[in-house]
């Protein structure tokens, strides 16, 4: 198996088990993770790209898509800490209402 | 039904559901799987064009270039997403600075002489470091949102030990700052497509001066927008989610 796949179903394999954990988990915090889990194995993706495309230096394209996404993804995750913080204030719930883990 | 809160995890009651969860896991991770082993394993991608490129762009460094110059249009929206998600935090928060009187009396630095010191010598020394990453960013790996991370450390350091200066960037002034960013990619934008150009295309001559002044204003709201996305997500006090800033 070479680098590239390895890092390739590497990168599927993270996605998936953080898809299976934003799905199942109540709490907003390990939705919050898991959502942020889901973006390193697309810049895991991304980066092996950019390495499999080197000539002198890798490939600069996918690593300012990973630089931007990245920006976004502390972005989103700002935004959902605030949001989770006042449900918790407003709710009193660490989860969304009424919502149970599915394991 | 009472709210589980003290038992997060009760018995699973619709098996069904958790066997959906599972399923369709397991369907993501198959269909991507044969995506990804379906990528050829060849170098392909751009790499010899930016490369070519490089010199007329206005700086050095080809991750630079791409985004401050080829793909600048991401950047202009990155911009736009960080500046969404910090009117966000202020909406749900409620609070317009990033401090606030009673903060300021509960200040941990009075107590703490360490702490005073430590942040007396790291803060400035952090700001001299995100003013060199910035104009490193031309050569080097750097540039406008490694200045700004390491400047919204500082501030974060500031905040966290209750040191007064973080005070003094009030309402307006903190506006304006966080607006800063957008601001200059937009008449950067409406400026290359009054004068002739395509959308963000800069000019050959000149192209150096212009990433660095759209840099140096990212660099300012990137700055101030995670200290305040670093804020908005503390928690506030019962008391005060009534009083102004």
């Amino acid at each position: 198996m070479s680098q590239f796949l390895l890092y390739s179903l590497a990168s599927v394999v993270l996605f998936s088990l953080s898809l299976y954990s934003f799905i199942t988990y109540a709490h907003l915090l390990r939705k919050i993770l898991a959502l942020n889990v889901m973006s390193s194995a697309v810049f895991l993706l991304l980066v092996n790209v950019a390495q499999r495309n080197r000539i002198d230096h890798p490939d600069p394209i996918p690593q300012a898509m990973v630089l931007t996404g990245i920006v976004v993804a502390v972005s989103t995750t700002g935004f959902a800490l605030a949001l989770a913080r006042k449900i918790y204030s407003t709710l009193g719930t660490e989860t969304l209402p009424d919502e149970d883990d599915l394991e | 039904m009472s709210q589980e809160t003290s038992n997060p995890r009760p018995p699973v009651r619709f098996a069904p559901v958790r066997i959906f969860a599972v399923l369709l896991t397991l369907g993501v991770a198959f269909i991507l799987g044969q995506a990804v082993q379906g990528l050829s394993e060849e170098p392909g991608g751009l790499t010899g064009e930016v490369a070519e490129n490089v010199e007329t762009s206005g700086v050095e460094h080809p991750v630079t270039a791409v985004l401050l110059n080829f793909r600048a249009y991401d950047t202009f929206l990155e911009v736009g997403v960080l500046l969404l998600a910090v009117l966000g935090v202020l909406a749900v928060r409620r609070e317009d600075g990033l401090t606030s009187a009673r903060e300021m009396r509960g200040s941990r630095l009075n107590e703490d002489p360490m702490l005073e010191w430590l942040v007396r010598l790291l803060a400035p020394v952090m700001v001299l470091a995100g003013g060199y990453l910035l104009w490193l960013g031309t050569s080097a790996p750097g540039g406008a949102f490694h200045a700004g991370s390491m400047l919204a450390a500082a501030g974060v350091i500031l905040r966290m030990a209750g040191h007064p200066s973080i005070a003094i960037v009030r309402t307006g002034l903190l506006r304006l700052a966080l607006l800063l960013g957008f601001i200059a990619f937009l008449i950067t934008a409406f400026g290359t497509l009054l004068f002739g150009g395509a959308l963000l295309q800069l000019p050959e001559t000149g192209a150096g001066l212009v990433i660095l002044a759209i840099e140096l204003a990212v660099t300012v709201s990137i700055a101030f927008t995670l200290v305040a996305l670093f804020v908005g997500g503390q928690s506030v006090p019962a008391d005060e989610t009534d009083e102004a800033a």
